[in-house]
């Protein structure tokens, strides 16, 4: 055990026994229990990288790390995945185009064979395979190779298996640190899913099967060398699709009546765009992750700039090309992402209720509790041959006190994007009804949604927030009360650094939170 | 209901016109050509009341649910025992008015502590009180809560289940309501236990593959070897699994196990073929792709439904549960009923789910119209299943089709006078064509008396249903023959 492990080991097994002077506070002991599945995105990403080939297709995994830090495998989800790998591994290895450099040998051969699945298996356990689960795949392979008369397709049978295997579907944490070689192994696992959303390369894993990656400098390293990756790319942006839904973005229906422009390729490239905006700003240019809030700069494909009122642009319409959205509507960074603006949007309607939760507990982790058991919750009938805008429709909400003593939270900052419809696009006016998008945020007040934007980028809570997100993220769960100093800490952290994302996530990834094994939730709780 | 009679007659038509589509076959449907073809007298024991190889017909158990509720003081209809009369929601059921029963007045006892919605999914689903994950601290209630245990319809599939290649079936035709928290009961009515949902799912061709894809074979298709090879690497996952449960704890040891019961129907799935023990089985036509948008609903429910009759009738499955709409219902299902310049009361709210419209309507017009798809819906589904002969009667007559919800009254969350439709008679188990009226106290009006008759109309061997305030033993004696 390397020395700086030691200490606070013993901090954390011995629980009771707090020393204040220790100069490095363990913090928050964490984990939701020993197994977590994979999301549908990690079980994507690390068959592409085991296999290369055409990507799964998987309908029924679990999409955020809230959900797999405690879901099983459920019985649609097993069948999904036995057709998708079997349908993966018969494309990658028995393709007579490819499969000899796939595999790396001839299969015709035994010891080929053995080799190929020995080595594919561990990197898809992210761990050593001992011999009794090396001989259970080798018999499917050779059983598989009898019946099918094809040495390639019994191994891609096999290779199918694997996939299917809880050790490659679950990740295992180890909950005590006395083994070197387990908790390095723990480690790289955990660490490769945090940056990059994947499982471990060859050189990460190499260093956890050697049991170096307990050590601070090599951990260190391979913080620095996971986040300098490509890589760490997707695997952040994935942090952010996961914590404000861009995954949904492609599932939304809106009403074909209303919204004919509103097509599934659309919503595509919404959901595109945003990603490339956090991509370019957070990620490529190291920005400022406040100034996300604010800005013009974005990026727009043909559908996309038409969508925006902006001139078509690019070699092909799918191209997405930088560009600036229009100087004269109130639209103006995060808030002003046609994808974000649909995903909080009715089918047909803006709800100004969803949109303003939405930045009151999503983006500054605000507590908006659930609706009372209320009777009536009909809001006042319009009174004939009058137009009522949305404000004066949904009075009722903040004057009834019922419905006022949650609403107020929510809806009067919604009204300030109600210059976007439920898919985005800009309007002055509501049914002829010229909009007042003004209000304000914790007595800051605002004209519209540009000036909201600006109040948001300039909030006191919002980075906070953003941390609190990105611990939950990790721990697949909410952050519990005696979590709370520490968190702080983080949020300072993260402030003294600029608010520079990469930072955050390698300043994470090396806190003896995330370093020390994870234990079970309910002990974490009485710590 | 008086107001608006114009657009009465505008909604009528539509919904004229939906059903005229509907019969048409439209949009690569099933079609009706394979549902209802007759029963061969040779695959019958020659009296009709079982299969050939002399086994009765089997009982099937199917849940057909919505979400939202209807309206509980307009449903009950007129007249009791068989003498009731449909009313404005239940005029659907006209046609098959002897083969269903209605329960009204009874009372889903809810703890009202949480959000009534999946307050009321576990304990119509699972006779339960919801857990809450431990992490949650006060927003979100939805996102956080999960069954304690199984549903009832998985606690039929551990019997009636062990038969078919699928133990149950989850199929439905809208888009579930989605969780990013760990709890997904407001997603899924169906749950194995904690955290354990069983997804539906509702895109046709992904479900006609499912069912009838590369899986599918009748006894009749010539031997293949893959098949036995498929079976011999999810035995390796399964001894993986296994060797991994030695090391794990009992929550992690369930969330294996409920892996591998998957991975049983599977290698079941996988190695059964589909029964022709009746000619009734068909393979159905091509369904077209993707995620169905507001407007198709209908058509995605009558797809849908008639590819779980045909799975039932195929016997690839015993024991389904069908979602119409998730708890709560927030798919737009209205778009199905209204023409698009429809007048609505609700903030010009077209398009918003139906959730929101009737929160904000109450029990206007359009909103009855949109309870009254649900119900209609529903009589959809049963009549395709009476329309599948099965011996002497239909694949209705041996099924029991539970129709209900998970609240009694969506726009204000009462739980008093539950949606409580019971259609088939489970081979003759239960006393159909009924309207039972229950009243008196708690215990008497216990909306989980209704579930629980049908479980002792199934033929389950237990002796009561549900947990703490849903508990109950005492089935409703005049709807069991």
């Amino acid at each position: 055990m390397k020395p700086l492990l030691l200490p606070l080991l013993g901090l954390l097994l011995l629980g009771n026994c707090k020393d204040d002077s220790s100069p490095i506070d363990p913090g928050p002991i964490v984990a939701p229990g020993r197994l977590r599945l994979l999301t549908t995105e990690q079980i994507t990403n690390g068959v592409r990288d085991l296999l290369g080939g055409p990507a799964l297709k998987l309908n029924f995994g679990v999409r955020t790390n809230q959900q797999a830090a405690e879901a099983g495998v459920s019985a649609i989800m097993a069948e999904e995945l036995e057709a998708e790998s079997q349908k993966a591994a018969m494309a990658a290895l028995t393709d007579p185009k490819t499969r000899l450099e796939r595999v790396g040998c001839n299969a015709l051969e035994m010891p080929c064979r053995e080799r190929f699945l020995r080595s594919f298996m561990r990197r898809a356990f992210r761990r050593p395979i001992n011999s009794v689960e090396l001989n259970r795949y080798l018999a499917v392979s050779e059983t598989a190779r009898v019946a099918l008369l094809d040495p390639w397709r019994g191994l891609a049978v096999a290779v199918a298996g694997v996939l299917q295997s809880p050790n490659f579907l679950y990740r295992i944490a180890v909950t005590a640190a006395d083994d070197r070689v387990a908790h390095s192994l723990d480690l790289a696992t955990r660490l490769s899913f945090f940056l990059w959303n994947t499982i471990p390369d060859e050189q990460l894993l190499r260093s956890a099967e050697n049991g170096e990656l307990v050590d601070p400098a090599v951990f260190s390293r391979e913080v620095d060398r996971l986040t300098a990756s490509p890589r760490f790319r997707m695997g952040g942006l994935h942090f952010f699709s996961d914590w404000l839904g861009l995954v949904q973005i492609p599932d939304l229906r809106k009403d074909r009546d209303d919204f004919p422009g509103f097509t599934e390729s659309l919503a595509n490239s919404m959901r595109t765009e945003v990603e490339m905006r956090i991509g370019n700003q957070l990620f490529d240019a190291n920005g400022d992750y406040r100034d996300i809030f604010i800005g013009k700069q974005t990026f727009v494909n043909a559908e996309l700039a038409a969508h925006y009122g902006l001139p078509p642009t690019g070699a092909a319409p799918e191209t997405f090309v930088p560009a600036v959205w229009p100087a004269d509507q109130p639209r103006s960074g995060w808030l002003g992402h046609a994808g974000i603006l649909s995903l909080r949007s009715a089918g047909g309607g803006t709800s100004p209720t969803l949109r303003g939760r939405y930045i009151m507990s999503d983006l500054l982790c605000r507590t908006i509790p659930p609706p009372p058991d209320v009777t009536d919750t009909v809001l006042q009938l319009v009174p004939p041959g009058v137009q009522w805008s949305t404000r004066q429709r949904l009075a009722e909400h903040v004057k009834n006190p019922i419905c006022r003593s949650c609403h107020i939270n929510m809806d009067p900052i919604g009204f300030a994007l109600q210059n976007f419809d439920a898919v985005g696009a800009y309007r002055a006016t509501e049914d002829g009804i010229p909009i007042d998008p003004s209000g304000q945020l914790d007595d800051v007040p605002f004209a519209d949604a540009a000036q909201l934007a600006q109040v948001l980028r300039d909030h006191p809570e919002v980075p906070g927030c953003l941390v609190r997100q990105l611990f939950r993220y990790v721990a697949g769960r909410l952050e519990l009360e005696a979590e709370e100093t520490w968190l702080a800490s983080l949020e300072r952290r993260f402030a003294m650094q600029g608010y520079h994302i990469p930072a955050l996530f390698r300043d994470l990834a090396k806190d003896p939170w995330f370093i020390l094994p994870v234990i079970p939730l309910q002990m974490a709780a009485t710590q | 209901m008086n107001k608006r009679t114009t657009n009465t007659r505008t909604t009528n038509k539509r919904a004229i016109m939906s059903r005229r589509t509907l019969l048409r076959g439209a949009i690569g449907s099933v079609g009706s050509v394979s549902i209802g073809l007759p029963a061969l007298d040779i695959m019958c024991n020659g009296n009709g009341t079982a299969w050939a190889d002399g086994l009765p017909f089997p009982k099937r158990f199917l849940i057909y649910f919505w979400g939202n509720g209807n309206e509980p003081e307009a449903w009950t209809p007129a007249g009791v025992g068989r003498d009731w009369v449909p009313n404005f929601y239940l005029s659907s059921l006209t046609p098959l008015k002897d083969k269903v029963s209605i329960v009204t007045g009874t009372q889903l006892p809810i703890a009202r502590r949480y959000n009534p919605h999946v307050e009321g999914a576990v304990g119509i689903m699972g006779a339960a009180n919801p857990l809450l994950h431990e992490s949650y601290k006060g927003s979100k209630d939805w996102d956080f809560m999960t069954h304690p245990g199984p549903t009832i319809d998985r606690v039929v599939a551990a019997s009636l289940g062990k038969q078919t290649p699928f133990s149950s079936l989850e199929l439905g035709a809208t888009p579930a309501h989605p969780s990013f928290g760990p709890g997904q009961a407001v997603s899924f009515p169906s749950h194995n236990g904690p955290f354990s949902p069983n997804p539906y799912a509702f895109k046709a061709l992904e479900v006609f593959t499912r069912l009838f894809g590369p899986n599918f074979r009748d006894t009749n298709s010539p031997p293949d070897p893959m098949l036995r090879v498929r079976t011999s690497v999810l035995d390796a996952v399964a001894l993986d699994a296994k060797a991994l449960q030695q090391r794990l704890g009992m929550g992690d040891r369930m969330r294996l196990e409920q892996h591998l019961d998957g991975i049983r129907a599977l290698e079941l799935a996988i190695l059964r073929p589909a029964s022709m023990a009746t000619s009734i089985c068909a393979k159905p036509p091509i369904p077209k792709g993707g995620t169905p948008w507001p407007g198709e609903y209908a058509d995605n429910a009558r797809i849908m439904g008639q590819l779980m009759v045909m799975a039932v009738a195929c016997d690839l499955a015993r024991v389904g549960t069908f979602v119409l709409t998730s708890p709560a219902s927030h798919a737009n299902i209205a778009a199905n009923i209204f023409p698009a310049d429809f007048p609505f009361a609700c903030n010009g709210a077209k398009g918003v789910s139906f959730h929101e419209f009737e929160h904000c309507s109450g029990f206007i017009e359009p909103v009855r119209l949109v309870l009254r798809f649900m119900i209609e819906r529903y009589a959809e589904f049963i009549g395709f299943l009476d329309s599948v002969p099965e011996g002497d009667g239909t694949l209705l007559d041996h099924s029991v089709v539970w129709g209900t919800s998970e609240v009694a009254n969506g726009w204000n969350h009462k739980h008093d006078n539950f949606p409580m439709l019971v259609a088939g008679s489970a081979g003759g188990a239960l006393k159909t064509g009924l309207h039972l009226p229950l009243s008196g106290d708690a215990a008497t009006i216990n909306a989980t008396r209704v579930p629980f008759s049908l479980l002792r109309a199934l033929g389950m061997p237990i002796q009561s249903w549900g947990r703490d305030q849903f508990q109950t033993s005492n089935p409703i004696s005049e709807l069991l023959a």
